[in-house]
């Protein structure tokens, strides 16, 4: 049962933070309390899964994907110049931006399950 | 029931504490939260390119529909139906493509650098900037034209048209250097565009020697001064031919009775200009009766700064009163150099010196200046100075008559030499350049261009006309001081009214050429005049490639546009084509060796060409500077030196007078004499020609290396190292950093063949392909034949999208 859980977790998170590209009108971190109330709702539920992980590994996954999405149709110009600003490139960047989305979403999650005891 | 679980705040703190981290700019580092977030940061930024899409902006307020054509090469056709909504079309389209550029160039005019970047070096540029007065005149200036209904008006459409794209900005799909940068584009203002105006005619009149011109004076005598400082050199090819009759000769300069040791500061150091005098243009025009056409035709590159975004926008402009085509600047209403159904113009700077500083003779209370015997209140104002780290710097500025006290003990910006001195500055005063322009891009003969440039004040510059019916012309514009003779290459005494030029010389006597006999017209940063023009001017002219020009233009018949490409690119620089003869007949053959005397050999078949694959460009060019070296080592000894004599007076110098005492080289016991010198001077240059041929590639594209930079300098976004023929001094005048920002040929007739480059691309986002999608071409002397529509139907049939603006 646990297995499940954990993927409809994932898929529920990878959800959540692919709605701010159509909730651009809130603050940007928005998607952080989103997934907060659902890590309050797994708990409730009693799902017993590793929020911090789940999370992580969305938010990671989301972020890189979507930037290496964007970036690619449109032949990659972008992060291929803004990579010459920072140290290693393109590659940094992209897991610059899948640990920041990971971090995120990862302590967002794990905090609203342990909301509550 | 399930309970709260205080434990878990922790992790709750620790988010918080992440998402305001890297919400915000820490340590220089762009908010990461934001800027790599894929939704809304940087890689947003590429996608759906606007020039790839068709638009319907319903947002836009204009008093009717206007359809905006972009063709192939990107370049915006706007067809509006009333003047209103051309130009605020203009602003819209310009904001669109190139926001941040605009925006950067008003910051850095206005002085307001600090604001957004926390550097010392930017904020001792902002308080210089203030205190040139720049922003002060750009006040003035917007008053001024505020009188000016009608251009008001088209000010105002310009700045809506601006502010309507700015509005519909979010974090999302704003510039990518307002992410990097870490703040937020403001409303565009009439005085915005103002002051980009004000920043262009700072760049092209910025440029001026008094301080070094005084010392010099003073220590080497009038004589020597005017034979290594002269006014003119023997060849040259003013704009306007020689008169028959001589009214006044401006040949020799004589030491103002006011300029000596007590007069002067002792301050001994050398006495750098922050401005390029190298800035410059070419621009020719060949009457029909030379070309095989029979119609004229124009050609024009100015020299700027290259930089990307490139500092010219490509557009065509065109509403029931106007239909024009060519460059516009970004932040600045209607077409810069361009064509239209019935004329074509282009610009050079003018060169002439029009900045000057009168020294003060201020008293102990800091409060008041000597003038004609009187003391006068010096003017005082506050200005304040928003930094980016919150702090705010309040600076007091004084003024006298002249203009304001730039440098003084508590601002001295290493230019100690000019420290209580007020500065007088062409661009200080009024005057509606935009009515000009305006009125330019609508004129359809000589009489209407005429009038439509006679209110043009600065910079100073020299305007090139071509028509269809046959009219050929040019005019040294602007206003321009009348001067005693001398005055203004010298520091000025401030005590005394008579040194303020009260009078401009009247429109009616500016150095001015209409269809003349020799069928052609050239402009390039030259003399406007030969030495009998009625009043003394002075200023920082380049004789090299007007030379060229009329080298080749005199004797063309069949010219074609075809002929006028090669000519832009032309790499010869004509005094070392000219002086190469002289100079290999003066080597001691006796004093050198046979690889010497291969390499000379190899030199006297040298055309005097700075083309990349060239392999003896580079030869020459250590050889003169070694001449140059050792002929004035004397200046050297001068703790204020600053700058040898032209190439142009030494090489005058060597053929006229070889054995002058500047040719003796002071540190050795012997005379030497012009010959010596040279002969030294090319063993030296082979020696070190050889080491750089054994590192590798000799040839001049190698060595002549082409930066192109973003303008925050930042090396991802430019472009560096790019191999390119050329010299500062041949018509294709190439340097480092520098160059020609916009090449323009113009055929004119009922059906003008045009054609046009600018290194750069149409759109300002670095993650567009358009970004620098011209580099390439331009770099191989390339050029885009360009489009007037007549109608938007001609211009359908060639556009690839249509933006619409209702």
């Amino acid at each position: 049962m646990k297995s499940k859980y954990t993927s409809i977790s994932i898929a529920i998170t990878v959800m959540l933070i692919f709605s701010m590209n159509y909730l651009t009108f809130l603050p940007w971190w928005s998607f952080c309390i989103l997934i907060f109330f659902f890590g309050v709702y797994t708990s409730y539920k009693k799902w017993f899964i590793h929020c911090f992980i789940i999370g992580f590994f969305a938010g990671f996954l989301t972020w890189i994907c979507s930037n290496l999405y964007y970036d690619f149709s449109n032949n990659g110009l972008i992060l291929n110049r803004i990579g010459g600003l920072v140290p290693g490139g393109k590659l940094i960047l992209l897991f610059l931006s899948g640990l920041t989305g990971g971090l995120l979403s990862g302590l967002s999650f794990y905090g609203g399950s342990k909301i509550l005891k | 029931m399930k309970k709260f679980n205080p434990d878990s705040l922790f992790a709750s703190l620790v988010l918080f504490t992440l998402i305001y981290a890297i919400s915000n700019s820490i340590f220089g580092i762009p908010p990461i939260g934001k800027v790599l977030n894929p939704f809304i940061g940087v890689v947003q930024n590429s996608s759906n390119d606007c020039l790839d899409m068709n638009l319907v902006d319903t947002k836009c307020n204009t008093r009717d529909s206007v359809e905006i054509l972009i063709d192939k090469r990107k370049v915006p056709h706007i067809f509006a139906k009333n003047t209103h909504d051309l130009y605020f079309s203009q602003g819209y389209v310009t904001a669109r493509l190139r926001l941040w550029q605009m925006d950067f160039f008003s910051y850095l005019a206005a002085g307001r650098l600090s604001e957004i970047i926390d550097n010392p070096v930017l904020l001792k540029q902002d308080r210089t900037q203030r205190r040139t007065g720049i922003v002060d005149a750009a006040r003035k200036t917007l008053a001024f034209i505020k009188k000016d209904k009608e251009i008001w008006d088209i000010l105002s459409s310009y700045t809506e048209g601006i502010n309507a794209y700015i509005d519909q900005l979010n974090y999302k799909n704003m510039p990518l250097e307002y992410k990097i940068l870490n703040y937020s584009p403001e409303r565009w203002t009439n005085l915005k565009s103002v002051l980009i105006l004000k920043l262009f005619s700072s760049t092209l009149s910025g440029y001026e020697t008094d301080v070094y011109m005084s010392k010099l004076m003073l220590a080497l005598g009038e004589k020597d001064f005017n034979l290594l400082f002269p006014e003119y050199i023997n060849v040259f090819s003013p704009l306007i031919p020689k008169k028959e009759e001589q009214i006044r000769t401006n040949k020799f300069v004589h030491k103002p009775d006011y300029l000596n040791y007590n007069f002067l500061t002792s301050f001994n150091k050398p006495t750098f200009n922050d401005y390029n005098p190298k800035l410059g243009s070419n621009s020719w025009v060949v009457a029909a009766s030379l070309t095989k056409s029979g119609y004229p035709i124009l050609a024009n590159d100015p020299h700027l700064e290259l930089s990307l975004p490139c500092f010219w926008l490509e557009m065509q402009l065109k509403a029931p009163d106007i239909n024009t085509y060519g460059v516009s600047i970004p932040g600045a209403p209607s077409i810069i150099i361009g064509y239209n159904d019935k004329i074509s113009w282009g610009i050079t700077n003018g060169a002439d010196d029009n900045k000057d500083w009168y020294k003060l003779q201020i008293n102990e209370s800091k409060k008041e200046y000597l003038f004609d015997g009187e003391w006068k209140k010096l003017k005082v104002r506050l200005d304040t100075i928003k930094q980016r780290n919150g702090l705010v710097l309040i600076d007091t500025i004084y003024e006298s008559i002249h203009g304001p006290i730039v440098y003084d003990r508590n601002f001295t910006a290493d230019h100690i030499e000019l420290s209580g001195y007020a500065l007088k500055w062409g661009l200080h005063e009024p005057s509606n350049e935009f009515r000009s322009f305006v009125m330019v891009n609508r004129a359809l003969n000589y009489n209407e261009f005429k009038s439509a440039i006679s209110g043009f004040g600065t910079p100073i510059l020299n305007f090139t006309f071509a028509s269809d019916d046959g009219t050929i012309g040019a005019i040294h514009q602007g206003k321009i001081p009348k001067k005693m003779d001398g005055q203004g290459r010298f520091l000025m005494d401030g005590t005394i009214s008579s040194l303020i030029p009260k009078q401009f010389i009247e429109q009616d006597d500016l150095p001015n050429i209409i269809n003349p006999k020799k069928g052609y017209i050239v402009s390039a940063n030259q003399h406007p005049t030969d030495e009998d023009y009625k009043y003394y001017y002075n200023g920082y002219y380049s004789e090299e490639r007007a030379n060229r020009i009329n080298e080749i233009l005199n004797g063309a018949i069949n010219y074609s546009v075809e002929d006028a490409m090669k000519m832009q690119l032309d790499n010869v620089v004509f005094s070392a084509k000219h002086s190469i003869c002289a100079l290999i007949g003066m080597v001691d053959l006796e004093k050198i060796d046979e690889r010497h005397r291969f390499l000379l050999n190899k030199l006297s078949n040298w055309d005097g060409s700075y083309s990349s694959e060239d392999k003896y460009a580079k030869l020459f060019d250590l050889w003169l500077s070694k001449i140059e070296l050792s002929t004035w080592e004397e200046f050297k000894q001068y703790p204020f030196f600053a700058g040898y004599p032209s190439r142009g007076v030494l090489l005058n110098l060597i053929q006229e007078d070889q054995d002058n005492k500047f040719f003796d080289n002071i540190f050795t016991n012997e005379r030497e004499n012009a010959r010596d010198i040279i002969t030294i001077s090319f063993r030296e240059a082979v020696t070190e020609y050889k080491s750089l041929n054994a590192e590798g590639n000799i040839s001049w594209g190698n060595l002549n290396k082409v930066d192109v930079l973003h303008m925050t300098k930042l090396p991802a976004f430019s472009k560096k190292g790019i191999e390119l023929s050329g010299n500062p001094n041949s018509i294709n005048a190439m340097s480092k950093n520098w160059g020609p920002s916009w090449r323009m040929i113009v055929e004119m007739g009922p059906s003008k063949k045009a054609y046009g480059i600018y290194p750069g691309g149409q759109s300002g986002n670095i993650g567009s392909k358009y970004y620098d999608n011209f580099l390439d071409d331009w770099q191989t002397g390339k050029f885009y034949e360009l489009f007037l529509f007549k109608s938007k139907e001609e211009a359908r049939k060639e556009a690839t999208n249509n933006w619409l603006l209702l």
